[in-house]
């Protein structure tokens, strides 16, 4: 379980998320939404203290992350992000046996056997040897995600992971994160709407840092609590 | 001319093999100047305030002041300060790498710097050490990028490297002074000394050119 307790960000003068809290239970699926700017993106890198927050805390599992404990707890929160960051001078197979064979001692013949398994499951068994920046977008998520699952994650963070992809192939990358449900805690921070619906159990609406709705996915699309996310879900067309 | 060169062969392949020494010289002092450019540019990028000052220091003093006057301390100077009498090759290697070890960890720092943060960010992400992430995702990253300028330096390296003639080393460009100060003649051995330099200069950077190719992400 993440208990989030009144965690805020400040940038000099300016809170990016202001006093948030709410909890989200193991393996369940949350979708941060709302507008640019609203700070559902420092709120998703707070949980793993990519940005240290400059006050509240995150308990993981009961465990209140600090500066110490974060590399350790690291290994069992992936992260994907919008722009994939897959390290472009190792070809597929070595970024995704990298982290197994550094963090969790994994023998390379093990990781790479488990790399294997991961590719065949997304349809990209043939792109082993590839290097990152000779995949399309689409497919360079769903190798970012194979890595962030390598290192069998309990709870797996997403970034915005289909804004950077073209709408053709936005579908395979979903289709990839729906089939995480039930398997792990799942956080996604996504402008996708239509995909926030399809995948969550939750929604968070967040506007100018802070939680506005943290409602169930069927009553945060017919009834939103708050009049700002009514706004928004009729602008973008779901109203 | 060809009179003139032939009557002079045994010393045009005594100057060449002057290329050696300057080959020596210049290959381990890159070396080092490589090893200390990053350390020091590991320093400028960290977050250690005391180790930013000092790197910056360290190159402001190498930068500012000439190479010759950096050898001459070195050289001169270490029996009276230290109690140590360096030999020409110890203090010629020791100035050179210091020397080049500043304009590497300038070049080193751009490049370090150049690499997307989105890198760092999935390497700490993934759970691995500071240290893991600089030595295997960051640096194999910034290395690719500044190839040419580190190339380049090797480059000044194997010419500026001549200013160890003035310590007597039989390097290059001593040899060809010797041979013209002995057979009254400065065309042909200063030339041959040129010759050598820029084939040396034109092998590295054609080899720069394929290693480039081959490390290309």
């Amino acid at each position: 379980m993440i208990i989030i307790e009144e965690l805020s960000k400040k940038y000099s003068q300016q809170y990016a998320i202001k006093n948030i809290s709410f909890e989200v239970q193991n393996k369940e699926v949350i979708a941060i939404v709302g507008p640019s700017g609203s700070g559902k993106s420092t709120l998703l890198r707070c949980i793993n203290r990519l940005e240290v927050p400059s006050s509240g805390h995150v308990y993981i599992n009961g465990a209140k992350i600090t500066g110490k404990n974060i590399g350790k707890l690291r290994p069992k929160i992936g992260m994907v992000f919008q722009h994939f960051n897959l390290f472009p001078h190792m070809n597929v197979m070595e970024n995704l046996i990298y982290g197994p064979t550094k963090l969790l001692a994994m023998k390379e013949s093990n990781a790479a056997l488990n790399a294997k398994d991961l590719l065949k499951k997304f349809g990209l068994q043939e792109k082993a040897n590839f290097k990152p920046n000779d995949l399309s977008g689409g497919q360079k998520q769903r190798i970012a995600i194979a890595r962030s699952l390598m290192m069998n994650p309990e709870i797996m963070l997403f970034d915005e992971p289909t804004s950077a992809l073209d709408p053709e192939v936005v579908q395979d990358v979903v289709k990839v994160i729906k089939n995480l449900k039930n398997d792990m805690t799942v956080i996604v921070v996504t402008h996708h709407i239509r995909f926030a619906k399809a995948i969550a159990d939750r929604i968070i609406f967040m506007d100018q840092g802070q939680v506005l709705c943290n409602q169930k996915t069927e009553d945060f699309f017919t009834n939103p609590k708050s009049h700002r996310a009514k706004l928004f879900l009729e602008k973008v067309g779901e109203f | 001319m060809f009179d003139n060169i032939l009557q002079m062969w045994s010393s045009i392949i005594f100057i060449i093999e002057g290329s050696l020494i300057t080959l020596k010289y210049s290959i381990i002092s890159v070396f080092f100047g490589l090893v200390i450019g990053i350390l020091l540019a590991i320093c400028k990028t960290g977050k250690y305030r005391f180790l930013v000052y000092f790197s910056n220091f360290y190159t402001s003093i190498f930068r500012g002041t000439p190479l010759l006057i950096q050898l001459s301390i070195i050289y001169y100077l270490t029996p009276s300060l230290l109690g140590i009498k360096l030999t020409v090759f110890v203090a010629g290697v020791l100035a050179f790498s210091l020397n080049s070890g500043a304009y590497v960890s300038e070049i080193i720092r751009a490049g370090i710097e150049a690499v997307d943060k989105g890198q760092f960010e999935a390497g700490k992400a993934l759970g691995i050490p500071e240290y893991l992430i600089m030595k295997d995702i960051i640096l194999p990253q910034a290395i690719r990028k500044i190839l040419p300028s580190l190339i380049n330096e090797l480059v000044n390296m194997l010419k500026e490297s001549a200013i160890i003639s003035i310590l007597g080393e039989a390097d290059l460009m001593r040899r060809a002074q010797l041979v013209a100060f002995e057979k009254f003649d400065y065309f042909t051995p200063i030339i041959t000394a040129a010759i050598c330099y820029y084939v040396l200069v034109f092998i590295f950077s054609w080899l720069a050119v394929k290693i480039e190719k081959r490390l290309q992400i």
